[in-house]
């Protein structure tokens, strides 16, 4: 083993056998890399990929846990259910207008956070950004818990509040009317993923020299025409991030719904991940519960590589 | 091109206006992006100080009329419930208010969590400096599918998770929650830790070459001290994602032996037995140490992530 402490290329190994050959890897820069990245991806091909090849297995087989020793082959029989069902279209839609509604307005509120305490002094960025963070820092269920006791359509303080304010006369459902439902969802998941898209634009913003904006200025560029041409530019990068990170988070999104909704009242807040979950584990169709899975992680994969090919573009100077 | 003219007093004023006038707007977004941000654990706190008949009052109480720990005592303690107050006691199950472990399974979250961050962290370091600093084929790809696994819906790895680690004989323990959960945030801490490493200067490290170190020492002593803010940051992430996780346990974990705090907080929330009050405080133990570890490092947690967010 003291061969990987020893400067590569110094001396040349002549030792045979399992250790001469350790020996002669180590010679290499490829051989080191596999001293440093091998664990990592080891654990990652174990724990992630294996699963997800056993999971496609899994999808192509009837596995009803009522019937634990009948698992026929049954090809992509359980891709047609489920492509054929319509509660798997009513979760599709569903999962849309919940992902674009949240990443859009995540993106946008995280915007204009940042080029707020941006444009304010370094003294009310000390303490307002440790505070604004803390709802990313919270769990899921945890924050689930808080949103369902301010919308309780009996006693929530969000009705009080309206209801104080004089924005209603008297209280109203929230979680539990169809139509507000999905949106209430929605403002669960913004407010824990806000913070850390603020904090993403807010260090790329000051990352942007000074000079540039002074240098626009005695060219007489307004406002606008400054933040179009300077701000917008190098928030290029920490837009991509936002956009991908929120994306991946939001199709994945379970916890919020079991704790929350259930995916009630009816199918209005039914996402994909919640749809899987009820056919695994309440119907207990393994095999058509992977194969739902498999196509979700398939899409999420797709978009997640066009997302990556524009995210590591090479660098242009 | 006219020249610009000189400007007049009344413009000066115009100006002068329109720059208070914008400060009112910035502050008044911040006020507007505390106010979000805060009040919701302002409510969760103030609901779980309240007694029970106070905390279902209509309208509500802003501010706790009667200051009351009992909630919090009732659910470390395991006290039961006070029942007098505000339910019909022959209401189902109100009687057997279940009195979860809050602490135990605080301690469980815990213990998994730091496991996680400590077998994350020094893998974590390792894979970085390899994909930051070293050639290999196939480096660009191997790093898009590290990257890419994390896409995976948990909800999809469940089934074959829980076969896997039933199989194992890990069902119900620490070590089968650590197994679960390493997957879960290791390809963000690569990703947080490569994203910094590529910022520390080739020359130091080529200087530190040139004095004789190997590549182990090289990151043990030049690269992974610079990286400080990186390192705490990848951690933080780390630990936070384990403390946050609920799918897993909820399948993988089957007594209080293991059962984090995530998962426990459900007993509170259960449909026919709820004290708000109660349930306020439970979601107070459930988030005071995420909330504690997000304040105190936010600072490096800010300087960690502006390499990933900034180059390019």
């Amino acid at each position: 083993m003291a061969n990987i402490l020893s400067v590569e290329g110094a001396e040349p190994a002549a030792q045979a056998g399992l250790k001469g050959w350790f020996a002669r890897r180590m010679q290499t820069e490829g051989g080191i890399a596999a001293f440093f990245v091998g664990p990592a991806l080891l654990l990652m091909v174990l724990l992630n990929i294996y699963p997800i090849l056993h999971s496609f297995y899994v999808s192509v087989h009837v596995y009803n846990l009522k019937r634990p020793h009948r698992n026929p082959f049954v090809g992509f029989e359980n891709y047609v259910m489920f492509l054929e069902s319509e509660d798997f279209y009513n979760a599709l839609i569903n999962t849309v207008i919940f992902v674009v509604v949240s990443v859009i307005a995540v993106a946008l509120i995280g915007l204009i956070f940042s080029l707020a305490l941006n444009e304010l002094g370094s003294g009310v960025r000390k303490w307002a950004v440790p505070l604004i963070l803390v709802p990313w820092a919270v769990p899921y269920v945890a924050n689930g818990l808080i949103w369902e006791w301010i919308y309780h359509s009996d006693y929530g303080v969000l009705n009080g509040l309206l209801v104080a304010l004089g924005v209603i006369d008297k209280y109203q459902t929230w979680l539990s009317n169809p139509d507000r439902a999905l949106y209430t969802l929605v403002n669960a998941f913004v407010w824990k993923e806000v913070p850390l898209a603020t904090v993403l634009f807010l260090t790329a913003l000051q990352a942007i020299p000074e000079d540039l904006y002074s240098a626009a200025k005695i060219d007489q560029a307004g406002a606008p025409r400054r933040f179009w041409h300077i701000t917008l530019p190098a928030l290029k990068l920490a837009f991509l991030l936002v956009l991908v990170y929120t994306s991946i988070i939001s199709i994945k999104t379970f916890d919020l719904v079991y704790i929350l909704t259930e995916g009630g009242p009816g199918d209005a807040t039914a996402l994909v991940s919640w749809y899987t979950y009820v056919e695994t584990f309440r119907n207990l169709q393994f095999g058509s519960g992977a194969s739902i899975s498999y196509v979700i992680a398939i899409a999420t994969f797709i978009l997640a590589i066009g997302y990556i090919k524009i995210l590591y573009r090479p660098q242009e100077s | 091109m006219a020249a610009p003219s000189v400007p007049d007093v009344k413009e000066i004023q115009r100006y002068r206006q329109a720059a208070i006038l914008g400060r009112v707007v910035l502050y008044l977004i911040v006020a507007v992006m505390l106010f979000y941000a805060i009040s919701p654990f302002y409510w969760m706190l103030n609901s779980s100080l309240q007694l029970e008949k106070d905390v279902v009052s209509v309208p509500p109480n802003w501010v706790p009329p009667t200051l009351n720990i009992g909630n919090y005592e009732e659910i470390i303690l395991r006290k039961p419930a006070d029942t007098s107050v505000a339910f019909d006691k022959s209401m189902a199950g109100y009687s057997t208010f279940p009195t979860a472990d809050v602490l135990p399974s605080m301690w469980n979250s815990f213990v998994v969590a730091l496991g996680v961050t400590i077998i994350n962290v020094i893998l974590g370091c390792l894979a970085a400096y390899g994909f930051a600093r070293l050639y290999f084929k196939g480096k660009q790809s191997l790093f898009y599918v590290v990257l890419a696994s994390r896409i995976v819906p948990e909800v999809s790895l469940i089934v074959p998770f829980y076969l896997m680690i039933r199989g194992l004989g890990l069902l119900d323990t620490y070590l089968g929650l650590i197994v679960a959960y390493i997957p879960i945030s290791l390809p963000l801490a690569i990703f947080v830790l490569v994203a910094y490493f590529e910022t520390v200067p080739q020359e130091i490290e080529s200087a530190a070459r040139v004095d004789g170190c190997n590549r182990f020492q090289t990151l043990w002593r030049v690269i992974l001290p610079l990286s400080a803010p990186a390192i705490v940051t990848a951690a933080v992430f780390v630990f936070l994602t384990s403390w946050n996780e609920f799918l897993f346990p909820l399948v993988l974990t089957q007594t209080m032996n293991t059962r984090p705090i995530t998962v426990t907080l459900l007993d509170f929330v259960s449909e026919f037995s709820v004290s708000y009050a109660r349930m306020n405080a439970a979601g107070v133990a459930c988030v005071i140490i995420p909330v504690a570890l997000a304040l105190m490092f936010q600072r490096y947690f800010v300087r960690g992530l502006t390499a990933g967010a900034v180059k390019g």
